[in-house]
């Protein structure tokens, strides 16, 4: 949905700069010229290098907004394009206000700003993205000349950065506040074909694992498994440990409402599979008769990590393990560790040094494979 | 690609259900269907027979008698001759379903019934098969059953093709899980069956497996199969040479 009202704004601005092109002063002209050369040779490092230019020109000589607003865009797209994020955000910014200057319609405005939130967030820079997301969101919601779907979309994509964005910053309750706003900005309005969708719905799948609220974390986090495939590895994993805290009951019930729910379907990957087999197999040891399960006679809980805790980063990591024979913890791996690499550091640290009771079936010990544990890192307010 | 193309047939079976009326399965396109299942299951043509089989239970889904013995047999067929094939092939669903039907009518054979108890995964324990549960008409308590004579006959499970592509092989563990070194003591299930249980007695025979997970391990012959022995050793046996390959 960005990515295609992105391309919608460049075709309606670029239309014009074609009909203004005519009579710019050389230090515009020429350049611009160059650019329009470069993108239809498809070369776009010096198509943008010569929108900079143009877009430049038109600063120094303060030519008129409306061809500098569609200058400065020009250059946005292809800075956003390729990954030159500050520029991109600036030059995103610059357009937004030529085109509040300019009187532009509040639907074009708002999701230029949305453009250079999306810049921010790409760029790392969680707060600047928060703040433009929000001016966006804040024009949608008080705008009268946008219609129900516009302002549906804008304030979801505008409440979504600011999710991703706090979430990113390790600001938990934020993200989740922000997640919720998302999920609510359009009553039945399906946001699925959203690019933020996947990410909003991982943000509430770990916030509600972080609250130990299974029912919720399952559902969202299999959403997310949906639209996320480069994630798909870990949050198969992980909505399944979710699944484990659920009743037979309360698993059905999840069922029928991913049964309303948008889920294209994700072609396995051979790690997923390799998961899946193992789980299957680890249930059926579970489910033997006279199988008894390991307990835990020491477990201390990790220390949270100074680093994390200094820059007010909340997150949870889950370790995966096996309790030999002996009841010591081997294998340890952190299978996921969000939104730092901290804490499945510290947690894995921490299981290293637990002891349990071993497992046993009809009385002697054996081995007990994929033990799970969640750490969940919280600061107080 | 096979995975593609199943999880294509079966969403194209959930279009269909949210109109049962107009697009209900014929009983004739059912009953084709599984004579067609059962010729390549007889013919030992694991593939074809995985790809026939999950569209026949796509049909008997969608049809006015979904809890029939029938489809408790073809899913069972489907997951065994899928095992191994593709990538993310539904297996515990259809174990599930070949397991629900065993209940409800009794038909699977001994080992084939242990076998899809152990591997069946139920209604939403994983993310892989919230799809198939979604749509699968035995989450419901409502179903009539007997409503359709049985087409095929559980022996089928028990055939011998001398010419199968593939040889599938239930090992059990019965002692001591979660040890290092285990023996598998008996084949739980095998098809072709004499092939099955000969290459089995041989793996029996030769080592014990290191680190194996639970009560029972498939392994499919095509045609060799590799297990573990040791730590960071597996050793091989194959169809047309019965010695192990450490």
């Amino acid at each position: 949905m960005l990515k295609a009202f992105l391309f919608a704004t460049a075709l309606v601005l670029a239309g014009t700069a074609k009909a203004q092109s005519q009579g710019l002063p050389s230090e515009i002209a020429d350049p611009y010229r160059s650019y329009t050369q470069a993108i239809e040779a498809g070369d776009m490092e010096s198509a943008r290098e010569h929108a900079r230019q143009a877009w430049q020109a038109a600063e120094r000589l303060s030519y008129n907004q409306e061809t500098t607003l569609v200058l400065a865009d020009n250059y946005a797209q292809l800075a956003l394009r390729s990954q030159e994020f500050d520029e991109a955000v600036r030059a995103f910014k610059r357009t937004s206000e030529l085109l509040a200057a300019t009187e532009s319609d509040t639907f074009t405005l708002a999701q230029t700003w949305m453009l250079a939130a999306h810049a921010a967030l790409s760029g790392g820079d969680y707060r600047d993205a928060r703040r433009s997301a929000d001016i966006a969101g804040d024009m949608a919601q008080n705008s009268d000349d946008l219609d129900d779907a516009q302002r549906a979309d804008l304030v979801f994509t505008s409440r979504a950065i600011q999710a991703v964005g706090h979430w990113s910053d390790g600001n938990m309750r934020p993200a989740f506040a922000r997640a919720r706003e998302a999920m609510d900005a359009g009553g039945d309005t399906d946001f699925s074909g959203s690019p933020y969708y996947g990410l909003t719905t991982f943000v509430l799948g770990a916030t509600h694992s972080v609250l130990r609220d299974s029912e919720e974390a399952a559902y969202w986090l299999t959403v997310a498994y949906h639209h996320m495939p480069a994630e798909q590895d870990a949050l198969y994993w992980w909505s399944r440990y979710s699944r484990d805290q659920l009743t037979e009951r309360e698993r059905e019930a999840l069922l029928d409402r991913l049964s309303t729910t948008t889920l294209p379907s994700v072609p396995e990957t051979d790690a997923t599979t390799a998961r899946q087999e193992a789980w299957e197999r680890r249930r059926q040891l579970l489910e033997q008769d006279g199988f008894t399960d390991a307990e835990p006679l020491r477990r201390n809980e990790p220390q949270y990590p100074s680093n994390a805790a200094a820059a007010g980063i909340e997150g949870i990591a889950v370790i995966e393990f096996t309790v030999n024979e002996d009841g010591e913890v081997e294998d340890e791996q952190v299978v996921m560790s969000v939104p730092v690499r901290d804490f499945g550091e510290v947690g894995e640290r921490a299981v290293r040094r637990w002891r349990y009771q071993p497992a046993s079936l009809k009385g002697e010990p054996v081995e007990r494979p994929g033990v799970t544990v969640e750490f969940r890192f919280t600061l107080s307010d | 690609m096979l995975t593609a193309m199943v999880l294509t047939s079966f969403l194209a079976a959930s279009v269909l259900t949210t109109t049962p009326d107009a697009t209900m399965a014929r009983e004739v396109d059912v009953i084709e269907a599984l004579e067609r299942v059962e010729t390549l299951w007889l013919e030992g043509k694991f593939h074809d027979t995985a790809e026939a089989a999950a569209g026949a239970l796509e049909l008997i889904q969608i049809s006015a008698c979904p809890l029939r013995a029938d489809a408790g047999i073809v899913a069972f067929i489907g997951a065994v001759s899928g095992h191994g094939h593709s990538e993310g092939w539904p297996g515990g669903y259809l174990f599930w379903v070949a397991n629900e039907i065993h209940q409800q009518f009794g038909n699977l054979p001994n080992g084939a019934a242990e076998l899809a108890e152990a591997f069946d995964s139920g209604p939403g324990q994983s993310v892989t098969t919230d799809l198939l549960f979604i749509r699968s008409p035995y989450r419901r308590s409502d179903l009539q059953s007997n409503c359709a004579d049985p087409i095929l006959d559980p022996d089928i499970l028990s055939a011998s093709p001398e010419d199968a592509d593939h040889v599938y092989v239930a090992f059990q563990f019965p002692g001591r899980p979660g040890s290092f070194h285990r023996s598998p003591n008996r084949v739980a299930y095998a098809y072709p069956k004499h092939e099955g249980e000969a290459l089995g007695a041989r793996v029996i025979e030769l080592d014990d497996w290191h680190d194996a997970g639970g009560p029972i391990e498939v392994r499919v012959f095509s045609p060799c199969a590799i297990y573990p022995i040791r730590s960071v050793l597996y050793a091989e046996v194959c169809r047309d040479r019965m010695i192990p390959h450490p």
